[in-house]
């Protein structure tokens, strides 16, 4: 224990503690000098007789990795995933999309890194890293069964479900979900008998992944639960499914409140608002309480629109209601329900509304980013079409609801708008492009170029232009990488 | 030898060039493009009128270029030598054209041996005389800050590690900066990293203790330099701060051998990034180290790129060891790296004893384990370790799930940086490759 003493002496300092002699030849030299000297003699022999440790017990033993079934991605391919996880995480999803419909898997050394960044995203980018990743990704996450990594180690559901807190038993009913959702749906059940509180709502919602009629009854029994967060949840996804019969009976229901009556000039709205909530209806998802400064008929006209599906109704019969005494409170229950039952021909319909209100400075009670992306692609890019012809001067505010990858015709009847465009939206442009340069088909790069070209040096917009070019380009050769 | 992508942007000297190159691998920026065995040209549309011609001599790599740029490889070499890598048959196999040609056949007789007139001074004598004496204050100045140094040691030592703890980075700093003006910049860099250590590690105080330790050998070292072996006495010069000149180690005689490139590491310094790349010579069955440095947005030289293996002809400095080298003439790239000279576990730990036997000073050896495992330990705190049946030493650095990923938990084949406490690993043999840990992209960011 030399060295040991000797340490002793040096934290303490030689002032309080006398270091012990190490060698024979020191006599002459002070405390100080004694202790350097030892140190330097006892230093070197530990630092080179070190001996390796066996405490095996303190390590975690690994069990090797099954093969790997998949062969690797091209190395191109892989090299711009670690730029797109460093520089452009924007266009994460599309590499992954695009890796994943190719077929393959990530090299082993760059696993790490797309861990630690998917730990960070939502499930269904995590989903196709799972997919990609191979058999080493799962190993390598299931190693560090704690960390963030978690979501990618491979789980026993029905234990989770059963013995794991909130957040694992959300994680393996989803997963759960997309393999057996009949198994699921039993799960979560027995789940939700052991569960109070918030918790329902957040169980429940699991039942988002791959829902089909088969929930119907399930979702029926929720709408009667205690808790106001299951409540909630069981209405906006019995809404997804306009064959239930809940649909069908908030059909009935609504027709009574509303009546259409074709006339000489055109068709005419009649409408009844309820006077008072009838307790059946509340027992089936109404809300009889109406927010502040909203008025008790107008609320329950409101409700009673949102909770029917909006497809019993011709679209045509807008103009009618926008005409009408109660149109606020029925524009903002018809919006609901569009988005509620994704109706995409009342979301089309009321996106217009929304774009001809804003451009005379007037507030319509429309979501219309949300009913946007509710649309799917080939509608989006009909109503986005149908919007840059009447009411391109409105559409800026939509951008950020942009995330369909565009075919290539509206690619091309959109940049060749541009020049038109740009100078429509002038600030709002920079807006407007970001979110274009993701969706736009790589296709149209010679004529993005050309636009960019047309630009006067010293417009502003350029700059935005030039990082949308930049943009294709990258996506370019992401594509060309991975065909 | 086929060029990956991986390799080809760890030639990119920094993250910008190495994204640039990137977006200009794609035939549409090239007017035109072809290729022979040994070159690969093209020509660039830039800002300029006039394209920029690029070609590339795939033996050595060099690179020539007509766009003003200064940094080497440029982004089009970066562009045209990615999309070589990716698809060789994108440029088309032909004659070169003129220009690429002139520059091809300079380029063949620049490497022509040439004979080196030197300057001969118009006084020898009086300028040896000068020289020495220049040398001598030198040395005396040197004496000095080594007595300052030991009186600071002892100081350090009377009040205790313990107080040392506490105390701020600029007791440090004073001692070092005096040691600077004293022209011993080795020790003052030893002081600075005494400084480091309580920030490291749980363990610092025996770190600092074996640290001081080396020290004051040093000191001694020093005060007995005319009694010391020359080998030992360059080694002990060069430790406190007078390296041999450049030229004089580029005027020893040269070991030819495929050298394999085997692992870097770069440290980033709060005054100065250092490059370590170490590299094993086939034949010679030797270590050599090239150490680079660069300042602030300077470079650092890329040419040799880890996973390959160049001939070349190296300069040793003197030393008791001889691990540090120069390149002289443009190494030639002769392949890839398929093996590793790997060890088992307390092999390794003995050959470092030996090391250190012959430089007590060694701070970090070359390392390279055979058919180790990748372990994690137990604990709120992960930690890895390499093992070899039971026997284990920690890791270090920041690539430690890299290393997991790659193997899988099977054992491999690794090299590393043995510092005497942790492993600090730098490359591994994946599937007959070595492949350096963190890609060029990643070391660039």
């Amino acid at each position: 224990m030399t060295f040991g003493g000797l340490l002793d002496a040096a934290l303490a300092g030689t002032l309080r503690q006398a270091p012990p002699s190490v060698v024979t030849d020191d006599a002459e030299l002070s405390a100080e000098g004694r202790l350097v000297r030892g140190a330097s003699f006892e230093g070197l022999r530990r630092l080179a007789g070190r001996r390796v440790q066996h405490d095996t017990a303190g390590l975690v033993q690994v069990a090797p990795c099954p093969p790997e079934t998949k062969p690797e991605l091209p190395a191109a391919a892989a090299v711009r995933l670690l730029e797109i996880l460093s520089d452009r995480p924007d266009l994460l999803p599309e590499w992954l999309a695009l890796a994943a419909a190719r077929g393959g898997r990530v090299p082993h050394a760059y696993l790490p890194d797309l861990l630690d960044h998917a730990a960070e995203c939502d499930e269904t980018i995590q989903d196709l890293v799972i997919e990609l990743g191979g058999e080493r990704l799962v190993w390598l996450a299931g190693l560090d069964p704690d960390s963030e990594w978690r979501f990618a180690a491979r789980v026993d559901t029905a234990n989770a479900v059963a013995f794991g807190g909130r957040e694992e038993r959300v994680r393996a009913l989803r997963w759960l979900r997309r393999h057996d959702p009949a198994q699921a749906r039993e799960l979560l059940v027995e789940a939700l008998a052991s569960e109070s509180g918030e918790a329902r709502g957040q169980l429940l919602a699991t039942l988002d992944t791959g829902l089909s009629l088969d929930d119907e009854p399930l979702l029926e029994e929720a709408l009667r639960d205690s808790r106001k967060e299951a409540r909630q949840v069981a209405l906006r996804l019995i809404r997804a499914l306009p064959e239930s019969r809940f649909a069908q009976r908030w059909a009935e229901r609504a027709r009574q409140v509303i009546g259409l009556k074709k006339g000489l000039l055109g068709t005419k709205l009649e409408i009844h608002p309820p006077t008072e909530a009838d307790p059946a209806w509340i027992a089936a998802g109404l809300d009889p309480r109406p927010p502040k400064d909203v008025g008790d008929k107008a609320w329950l006209l409101q409700q009673v629109l949102a909770l029917a599906p909006p497809g019993i109704w011709p679209t045509s019969m807008l103009g009618a209601v926008e005409s009408s005494d109660w149109a606020q409170p029925a524009i903002a229950g018809l919006g609901q329900a569009a988005l509620a039952y994704g109706d995409a021909d009342w979301s089309e319909e009321l996106l217009l509304a929304w774009a001809h209100a804003t451009l005379k400075r007037e507030m319509a009670p429309i979501n219309a980013t949300a009913l946007f992306q509710g649309l799917a692609a080939p509608r989006a890019e009909r109503a986005l079409r149908r919007l840059l012809e009447a009411t391109p001067a409105a559409t800026p505010p939509l951008a950020s609801a942009w995330k369909h990858r565009w075919s290539p015709e509206f690619s091309r009847y959109f940049t060749g708008r541009l020049p038109k465009l740009l100078q429509t939206w002038e600030y709002a442009a920079t807006g407007v492009l970001r979110p274009a340069s993701l969706c736009l088909d790589p296709c149209v790069l010679p004529e993005a170029e050309h636009v960019l070209a047309g630009l006067p040096e010293s417009v502003w917009t350029r700059l935005s232009m030039e990082r949308l070019v930049h943009t294709l380009e990258f996506r370019d050769a992401l594509r060309s990488e991975l065909a | 030898m086929p060029w990956t992508v991986d390799q080809v942007l760890a030639l990119a000297s920094d993250g910008s060039v190495a994204r640039a190159g990137r977006d200009l691998a794609a035939p549409r920026k090239w007017r035109t493009m072809g290729s022979s065995d040994a070159a690969v040209w093209g020509e660039c549309q830039g800002s300029a009128a006039e394209p920029y011609r690029t070609i590339i001599d795939l033996a050595g790599p060099a690179y020539h270029c007509s766009c003003p740029s200064r940094k080497l490889p440029c982004k089009h070499a970066l562009g045209l030598f990615l999309m070589h890598a990716t698809e060789p048959a994108q440029a088309q196999r032909e004659e070169p054209p003129q220009w690429a040609a002139e520059w091809l056949a300079n380029r063949s007789r620049a490497q022509q041996p040439e004979t080196k007139s030197a300057t001969q001074p118009a006084d020898p004598g009086k300028a040896a005389a000068d020289q020495q004496k220049r040398a001598r204050r030198r040395e005396e100045r040197i004496d000095r800050g080594v007595d300052d140094l030991e009186r600071w040691l002892h100081d350090l030592l009377r009040a205790g590690l313990a107080e040392t703890a506490q105390r701020s980075n600029g007791t440090f700093e004073q001692m070092a900066r005096r040691l600077v003006d004293a022209q011993a910049s080795g020790l003052a860099r030893l002081v600075r990293e005494l400084a480091i250590l309580p920030h490291l590690s749980a363990q610092w105080p025996e770190r600092m203790l074996v640290a001081i330790g080396r020290i004051g050998l040093l000191i001694e070292a020093w005060r007995r330099l005319d009694t010391l072996d020359p080998d030992l006495r360059a080694e002990v010069r060069s430790l406190v701060g007078i390296p041999e000149s450049r030229d004089d180690v580029l005027g020893t005689a040269a070991v030819h051998d495929r050298w394999d490139v085997i692992g870097r590491r770069v440290i980033d310094g709060e005054r100065l990034r250092v490059q370590r790349t170490w590299l094993w010579g086939q034949q010679t069955q030797r270590w050599a180290l090239l150490l680079e440095f660069a300042a602030g947005p300077q470079a650092l030289d890329s040419t040799l790129v880890p996973g390959t293996s160049v001939s070349a002809a190296l300069h040793f400095y003197s030393g008791t060891l001889r691990l540090r080298a120069l390149i002289g003439d443009p190494p030639l790239l002769a392949g890839t790296v398929g093996q590793l000279p790997a060890q088992p576990l307390p092999d390794m730990l003995r050959t470092y004893a030996e090391l250190l036997g012959r430089n007590p000073w060694l701070e970090r050896a070359p390392a390279a384990l055979r058919a180790v495992q990748v372990q994690p330990t137990r604990g709120a705190e992960r930690r890895w370790v390499v093992a070899d049946d039971g026997a284990h030493v920690p890791l270090s650095g920041d690539s430690t799930w890299q290393l997991a990923a790659l193997s899988g938990g099977h054992r491999i084949d690794l090299f590393g940086e043995w510092d005497g406490y942790t492993l600090w690993p730098l490359s591994a043999l994946v599937e007959g490759r070595c492949v350096p840990l963190r890609g060029a992209l990643q070391l660039a960011a």
